[in-house]
């Protein structure tokens, strides 16, 4: 456990001197992989799971993906947007006319 | 002479099941219920019965997860197996 705070340290950290603000940081469980997983010649099985809310420069994401890829603790890195909550006009479906249908190109 | 109005008896617009929940690629429960749990792939859009918005969400949850270690790729997860039925698929 003192390795993975180490590692979040290490991380948050580097995050901060690119010029990222660190939102939130959260745990979401340590648990068996779905998948055997082969890393700096280990197969790991079992990983635990960090969520970090940040806002930053896109120019961070590429320094960032290497400085993950070269530690050694951290198995799999990945950078998403913030996933904006849109859901509530979600109106059904719409009926489609059959001469819409016909003229729809398959693909 | 009648009032030009608009059908009052028209049926509210069909809804599909994920309408209004919003999909997310770390609710593995919910995006495991849209998989195959023999092979892990993920059903068409004549099997589970979704609108265009949600399923193309759906795909990405699915295809997200898989990358990033949270859902495994060629079965279903043994814990949700037992999950209710959404998709009309017989085995």
């Amino acid at each position: 456990k003192p390795e993975t705070a180490a590692v979040l340290k290490r991380t948050v950290e580097a995050l901060m001197e690119k010029g990222a603000v660190v939102r939130n940081l959260e745990n979401l469980g340590e648990r068996a992989l779905p998948y055997k997983i082969s890393k700096h010649k280990e197969r790991h099985k079992r990983g635990g799971y960090f969520l970090i809310d940040l806002e930053g420069p896109p120019s961070i994401v590429s320094l960032m993906m290497d400085h993950l890829g070269r530690d050694i603790d951290v198995i799999r890195r990945a950078f998403i947007k913030h996933p904006v909550a849109k859901a509530e006009e979600c109106s059904g479906i719409t009926p489609v006319s059959p001469e819409e249908k016909l003229s729809a190109k398959k693909n | 002479q009648p009032i030009q109005m608009e059908n009052p008896y028209k049926d509210p617009p069909k809804r599909c099941v994920l309408c209004g929940i919003n999909v997310d690629y770390k609710n593995v429960q919910l995006l495991s219920q849209f998989v195959s749990p023999y092979t892990g792939s993920i059903y068409g859009r004549h099997i589970t019965g979704l609108c265009h918005k949600k399923q193309k969400e759906i795909t990405k949850a699915i295809k997200r997860a898989h990358v990033f270690g949270f859902m495994p790729v060629m079965f279903k997860n043994p814990q949700f197996l037992t999950d209710p039925k959404l998709c009309n698929i017989k085995y």
